[in-house]
């Protein structure tokens, strides 16, 4: 079995894993293990003492000169110990296979049963665009008549998230800064730096540098306006992101490593996630106990209203920028 | 029957794509499929809340200050897209790494050769 196998490719040696090493137990008569005891016992009758160990590597590389099929590195352990050992999962042929097959037969029932459950659910639901749905709660309408005078926000998604939820808000900056920080530790490797940077070609070149700007300040501005008009810090710093990636793409990565750092992008994105949080702790302390230090709302609709909203969206910007950089460099296999 | 499909087309489209997302996710053995699965399922979500927020004839929530809350249209699915947006960014980048990480290791994406040969691995040590 072990023989016919091994010449079939990766996916012959899929399903010779998937059938088990040996159809015959630890005690048939065809034991491999045993037998090279046997034959150890034998060769150390005839020359001498040798460590068991020694004589397994031996045997090993003789096999490996000749070109033997199935030849296996020895096992560190002795024999002795092995031979008490069972191992603890023994399948008999194609169990893997039938396994796979029921796993996918499985699947299929599984995923139809829960389209099913969700067709019907959609049948059931309120009509698309009903004023009356159970969405429309007074939650959502608390939000909207009172949200400006309470926020100072007209957008009333940014009054959401960043005064009522902004700790929810501040969770998600922390969930992507965790996210950069994991994927630095799973993809830094200083030893990937030798690939050479050719320079962008001319149309890129251009292109991207008359655009550039364009992409930046666009970026600024719908983070900046993000409690007057549609947008705010995630959208903005998406922008802004892009942007970032525009320019290492045009300048070189020598250049931008030079302006922006994995080092420094983590700095700034953990300074922004403790102003947030100092931020928001303050507002949020001052308020529950009545302290009465409020920061002003002032008159909304104009740039400088909505009371920390405006600083905070400025955050939630840089991180998202921050971040998306961070993926971009990181995926390119040269950072620092 | 026709009419609640055409009526609700949102919801329907939205479990259909959840339901080739979860397929891809279960079905295909490639790591990077899988996780462009997962993406399709993200995808399908942020679709049924952001039907679910919307309002026959409503605007864009920016409130000017008096109007009626049966103006606008329900801003807080928009603010769970909002989350939903930036989690399956993270976990898909999380995910593209480890991918990568295997990818180094085994020189294969596929997640039965990676299983195959990992077990190969121990069985040798």
């Amino acid at each position: 079995m072990k023989n016919e196998t091994r010449n079939e490719g990766w996916y012959g040696r899929f399903l010779h894993w998937a059938g088990g090493e040996e159809p015959d137990g630890p005690e048939g008569p065809e034991d491999p293990e045993r037998q090279e005891f046997l034959e150890y016992l034998e060769y150390i009758e005839a020359h001498g003492d040798m460590e068991f160990g020694a004589y397994r590597l031996m045997r090993y590389r003789e096999r490996r000169e000749k070109g033997m099929e199935g030849a296996q590195p020895p096992a560190d352990r002795p024999a002795e110990r092995r031979e008490v050992r069972r191992p603890a999962r023994r399948r008999r042929p194609g169990a893997l296979r039938r396994q796979l097959r029921l796993y996918r037969g499985l699947s299929v029932c599984v995923i139809a049963v829960l389209a099913g459950i969700f067709l019907l659910t959609a049948a059931a639901m309120p009509s698309f665009g009903d004023p009356e749905a159970p969405a429309m709660n007074e939650v959502a309408r608390r939000y909207l008549e009172d949200g400006v005078e309470e926020t100072g926000a007209v957008n009333a998604v940014a009054g959401m998230i960043l005064e009522y939820r902004a700790f929810d808000t501040f969770g998600e900056s922390a969930v992507l800064f965790a996210a950069a920080g994991s994927t630095l530790l799973l993809l830094h490797s200083p030893r990937l730096r030798v690939r050479t940077f050719r320079g962008p070609d001319a149309l890129m070149s251009l292109l991207g540098r008359g655009l550039l700007p364009a992409i930046l300040l666009f970026g600024i501005y719908v983070i900046v306006n993000g409690h007057l008009s549609p947008g705010g810090g995630f959208s903005g710093g998406a922008v802004l992101g892009g942007g970032l990636i525009l320019a290492s793409l045009v300048l070189g990565e020598e250049r931008m490593a030079q302006l922006l750092s994995t080092r420094r992008t983590t700095r700034l994105t953990v300074f922004c996630l403790l102003a947030y949080a100092g931020m928001k702790g303050y507002s949020f302390f001052t308020g529950a106990n009545g302290v009465g230090w409020e920061i002003p709302k002032g008159t909304p609709g104009e740039i400088l209203s909505g009371g920390l909203i405006l600083p905070l969206n400025l955050c939630v910007g840089v991180i998202v920028a921050c971040t998306m950089y961070t993926f971009y460099i990181l995926f390119l296999g040269r950072e620092e | 029957m026709l009419e609640v499909l055409v009526e609700q087309r949102f919801y329907v489209t939205a479990v259909l794509l959840f339901s080739v997302g979860l397929a891809a996710l279960l079905l295909h053995p490639n790591l990077i499929k899988k996780i462009i699965g997962l993406n399709l399922m993200d995808t399908a979500v942020f679709l049924f809340l952001a039907a679910m927020g919307y309002v026959d004839g409503g605007k864009a929530p920016m409130v000017e200050p008096g109007a009626e809350a049966a103006a606008y249209i329900n801003p807080v699915p928009g603010g769970l897209v909002l989350t939903g947006i930036v989690v399956a960014v993270s976990t898909t980048a999380l995910f593209l790494a480890l991918t990568h990480r295997l990818y180094q290791k085994y020189h294969s994406v596929n997640l039965d050769v990676i299983l195959m040969l990992a077990r190969r691995g121990t069985e040798e040590e």
